[in-house]
């Protein structure tokens, strides 16, 4: 169906995998942590979960800061917490474009094809200012 | 209720969402954040559930399509310049509460009920282009795609018109927690004139770049419930890639009559619970 000689096929081939490797490597992170999950609180009201999906908590400091900061986040899975997990399999998913992106700047910059460098690397700034204001406050 | 039931809920129900979505080529996104309010979810851990869910799907299904060679990659990269910047714009408005809940809820309405409709329209067919966009071409970004009679070249036209459409999907995207695919696609279909099977691909291709945007602000806010995304990322990918490979096997004109069906009624809900507050 695609012609071998069209010099795209290799860059759309590697970024097809990594969207593929990021959503498969993510979601095996969500089943392992859910599971465990699940099988310590599965019997617990969902009321009495912190955080409870049924109410909001207005203040920032009221929402764990486990699910929110990276670095909280990696702290409680090293002491063997389940919803960390799967926060960072979340974490990952996010990951997974921004990885693409990058890639793609690149896979130009290889190809000194410099306009489609600086239109990822675009991208990547308006990304990393979207994590770094959502870290702040 | 305890969490192992309602966890299982939520997971059927997005499994359902994606299944329908996929099979209907409509995307289950769009139902997720009202299907979780149902179950009484806030809409905060909702956005956020589902904002997660969509870069999951999106990719996925992208995965194989830029394999293919049907997706328009320096297209996508240009547009997502607009969509990222409209996602940021939209997660702030959300996260700085700006919007009232109920004004959100009047949009989210108004945007299903523009979603059950513009699927309803038939495309557009194969068109020939005289007037492609001189900054397209400048930015080489007249593409073709695969077909079984060889690759079938395409131009790229109005691509300013295109961006700022694009600016407002984003917008929508970071603001609703949805995926904007619909409008994406329009955008590019009407506004660009390509060709559907390079629109819808680049669509799904632009969705994931455009929801990791605005969910680094979700994150860091906390408005991501683990507990939550683990039977809504799971149950929609389960769904909707079931619902792909369904697609081949049964008859899809009556599914997809239900599913916009269930669009307009939770569009209508929406709408309602904007205007006259949700009742507890």
């Amino acid at each position: 169906m695609r012609p071998d000689t069209d010099p795209d096929a290799a860059i759309d081939a590697v970024t097809g995998n990594l969207l593929r490797a990021g959503v498969l490597l993510a979601a095996l992170m969500l089943a392992v942590g859910g599971a465990v999950f699940l099988c310590r609180h599965g019997a617990e009201k969902v009321e009495e979960q912190k955080p409870n999906p049924y109410q909001f908590e207005k203040k920032l400091e009221q929402r764990p800061a486990k699910y929110r900061r990276p670095a909280a986040v990696f702290e409680a899975v090293e002491r063997g917490e389940a919803r960390p997990v799967i926060q960072v399999g979340v974490m990952l998913l996010i990951l997974t474009p921004v990885l693409r992106v990058l890639f793609t700047a690149a896979a130009f910059a290889w190809r000194r094809d410099w306009v489609y460098v600086v239109i990822p690397v675009v991208v990547l700034a308006v990304l990393l200012v979207g994590i770094l204001t959502g870290q702040a406050g | 209720m305890q969490v192992w039931l309602f966890t299982l809920l939520i997971g059927l129900g997005s499994f359902v969402a994606g299944f329908l979505g996929a099979l209907t080529g409509l995307g289950g996104g769009i139902v997720l954040v009202p299907l979780l309010m149902l179950f009484g979810v806030d809409m905060h851990y909702a956005i956020g559930a589902s904002l997660v869910s969509v870069i999951a799907t999106s990719s996925g299904a992208a995965a194989s399509y830029v394999r293919e060679g049907y997706s328009n990659l320096r297209l996508a990269m240009v547009l997502e310049i607009a969509t990222t910047t409209g996602a940021l714009a939209g997660a702030a408005l959300f996260a700085l509460h700006v919007i009232p809940t109920g004004v959100l809820s009047v949009i989210f309405g108004a945007v299903l009920l523009a979603s059950a409709g513009l699927s309803l329209r038939p495309h557009q067919g194969p068109r020939t282009d005289p007037h492609p966009d001189p900054l397209a071409t400048a930015l080489r970004l007249h593409s073709s795609y695969p077909s079984l009679d060889g690759p079938v070249e395409y131009h790229v036209r109005r691509l300013p018109l295109g961006f700022a459409l694009m600016f407002l999907a984003g917008v929508l995207s970071g603001l609703l927690g949805i995926g904007s695919g619909g409008l994406k696609v329009l955008a590019m279909d009407q506004a660009m004139k390509l060709p559907f099977k390079a629109s819808t691909t680049t669509s799904n291709l632009m969705i994931g770049v455009t929801a990791a945007a605005s969910a680094g602000i979700y994150l860091g806010q906390g408005y991501i419930d683990p507990a939550l995304s683990l039977p809504v990322v799971l149950g929609v990918l389960l769904g909707s890639v079931l619902g792909a490979r369904a697609l081949l096997l049964l008859n899809t004109v009556v599914l997809r009559m239900v599913f916009v069906g269930l669009i307009v009624v939770l569009g209508l809900k929406m709408l309602y619970n904007g205007f006259f507050g949700a009742a507890a």
